[in-house]
């Protein structure tokens, strides 16, 4: 993590200034409205004067996402989770994102997947509510007064929530207003309401209700099938003319490498004997080359398509991709991975900035060279050397480490009388009505039924 | 990632001292949150004598949601979509912190034993069930020799 937007947060906190000299908050009164919103025990009550203040918090989130590790969530991000932690104010976020999220940030998806993925789910009242805000219809998606981008946002949120609450809440939200608003968007927004209707889709699959579910008309529909196909089709999607086991066979005839394929990135075989990877879904999607190197010097080249977010480098066979955690490339101490678009270096969720200017555009060419005798890898932006780092080579974990964690873990003595639900605690309390116990104070303020019975908690008895 | 929870920590002793019979659940080298988990296809069911692949993923707050869990071995069932994504209600508005990963599992294997095609994940799958079960359990068998038994 860069320790610039720390500065930055801090700034903005005691001296009403920003380092980046952004003109909304350059303004100190407003930037110590920012500080209200956590003091003031009324902020939340329906009022327009905190929506422009949770605007700006969105934007910042924005500008210093691309420097968050995964396990340092900066002070921006903190603050809009306490606002979302009430009903009032989780609407005024979502709303604050799909009105100030803009379409051709490539971050903005990533900002809206990693504030839902912070913020506390909603009830399906705050859900309903919120449909009612987004007034989902044919007609919205064409005559409404919000622009494309702010469609695209609403379709991103839509899909993010239906999957997050796969149940009764999201099939309230699946009315036929959402339906017809999904499909309607299709050909302005594509891939994003196509996603959205995917996770609905795939809701009523496990919830089963059929009435609220109506086929579009069928010019739509197939207009629909071919964005849907994107998503659902075994996992990738090929050209109907290479068959995924042909394109195992070319690979493997030509001693070449082979891909290997678990997420939702498209990949294509080109007739030049290059491949395609193409990505459309907000989660971060991994491609990895499984042919091995254990000495010698390799390079590959890699065109960049879309200047977009990408981690692109080296990893070891025991480099995790986990798409929905968002772990890639670069995210673990296996690995090491550029990205043109933040312009960092990423190595075990860390990034660093690279010596050398290094924002790609669309056509570039990023070459990553990897000498093994050397311990060093370079990665190239269009010939020019942007950065020289022995990251990988400086794991030097022995074979057996690992297994003697696990060792240790197996060794940790649990106290007997401990909660059983989460064992850190002493069991200290009783449920009412229920009668159950075995858990402690900590626990039974996260859970509104028995973890035994599914009673309603009403009292809990110490 | 921070410190690993002591819940984890006593699942997953207990998961290596009492293994469940016909299951294998083994915590992965770098992730401890990650679990490689093998369920073998239940006797007297389409699947027997089959060995089926899952992951398990524990979310940052297990146990208060539940664990994320996915069939990589393919398998033809109501219940299970081409993702491998299962249609389990514990897994869902079901959970209860005072299940486990060997509960969770257990469940798995049990919802192999018994398909459910009334509450489908796999539409085409569930159809046949309905309207020619004979013909789907011989897809299931097929399926079970071809992507589940070749090691």
């Amino acid at each position: 993590m860069g320790a610039c937007h720390w500065k930055c947060c801090k700034d903005v906190d005691h001296n009403g200034t920003n380092a980046n000299g952004s003109p909304s908050v350059d303004d100190p009164a407003s930037s110590s409205s920012i500080q209200r919103i956590d003091d003031d025990p009324d902020w939340y009550l329906p009022s327009r004067k905190y929506q422009a203040k949770i605007d700006e918090l969105i934007l910042q989130t924005l500008k210093v996402i691309g420097k968050i590790g995964i396990e340092n969530p900066p002070e921006v991000l903190l603050k809009l989770h306490t606002i979302a932690d009430q009903e009032e104010g989780w609407i005024k976020v979502i709303n604050s994102m799909v009105s100030v999220i803009p379409i051709d940030n490539p971050l903005g998806p990533a900002v809206i997947v990693f504030l839902l993925d912070d913020c506390p789910l909603p009830n399906k009242d705050t859900v309903i509510r919120l449909c009612k805000m987004f007034d989902l219809s044919k007609e919205s998606s064409t005559k409404g007064r919000r622009t494309p981008c702010q469609q695209c946002n609403m379709c991103i949120i839509l899909g993010l929530l239906a999957e997050k609450l796969a149940g009764p809440s999201s099939v309230a939200m699946l009315t036929q207003g959402t339906l017809e608003y999904l499909v309607a968007n299709l050909p302005k927004v594509g891939y994003f309401a196509a996603a959205s209707f995917m996770s609905f889709q795939q809701c009523r699959f496990n919830f089963g209700n059929k009435s609220t579910f109506l086929f579009p008309p069928s010019r739509e529909f197939q207009c629909f099938n071919e964005h849907a196909s994107l998503t659902d089709e075994d996992r990738i999607v090929l050209p109907r003319h290479i068959q995924m086991e042909q394109l195992r066979n070319i690979l493997v005839q030509e001693d070449s490498c082979t891909l290997c394929f678990d997420s939702k990135a498209e990949v294509t075989l080109r007739p030049c004997g290059h491949s395609q990877a193409r990505c459309d879904a907000y989660s971060f999607e991994s491609v990895r080359c499984t042919f091995e190197v254990t000495s010698g010097v390799w390079y590959y080249e890699t065109k960049i398509r879309s200047a977009g977010v990408m981690q692109i480098g080296w990893a070891t066979k025991k480099s995790k991709f986990l798409n929905h955690e968002g772990y890639g490339i670069g995210d673990d101490e296996y690995s090491v991975a550029y990205d043109g678009c933040r312009q960092l270096i990423w190595h075990d969720a860390k990034s660093e900035d690279p010596p050398n200017e290094g924002m790609w555009h669309p056509g570039d060419i990023l070459g990553c060279l990897l000498d093994v005798e050397a311990r060093e890898s370079v990665f190239y932006l269009n010939g020019r050397v942007v950065a020289v780092t022995s990251h990988l080579f400086n794991v030097n974990l022995p074979p057996g480490e690992r297994h003697i964690q696990m060792e240790q873990l197996r060794n940790i003595l649990v106290q007997e009388d401990s909660c059983t639900l989460c064992f850190d605690s002493k069991a200290e309390v009783t449920l009412r009505p229920c009668g159950h116990s075995g858990f402690c104070k900590k626990c039974c303020v996260m859970i509104s039924e028995c973890p035994m019975c599914r009673a309603k908690i009403s009292a809990i008895e110490l | 990632m921070s410190a690993l929870p002591r819940r984890i920590i006593k699942e997953t002793q207990r998961l290596m001292q009492e293994p469940v019979p016909g299951i294998s659940a083994v915590p992965d080298e770098s992730n401890a949150r990650y679990f490689h988990v093998i369920v073998t296809g239940p006797e007297d069911s389409p699947f027997e004598g089959g060995l089926f692949k899952l992951e398990l993923f524990l979310p940052e707050d297990y146990p208060m949601s539940a664990p994320k869990v996915r069939f990589i071995t393919k398998i033809y069932h109501p219940n299970i979509d081409r993702l491998g994504r299962i249609c389990l209600d514990i897994l869902k508005d079901k959970w209860s912190p005072a299940l486990q990963i060997r509960t969770v599992l257990l469940s798995i294997q049990a919802l192999l034993s018994a398909p459910n095609p009334d509450d489908p994940l796999a539409n085409d799958v569930a159809e046949l069930w309905k309207v020619n079960e004979a013909e789907a359990i011989r897809n299931a068998k097929e399926w079970t020799r071809k992507y589940a038994m070749d090691n």
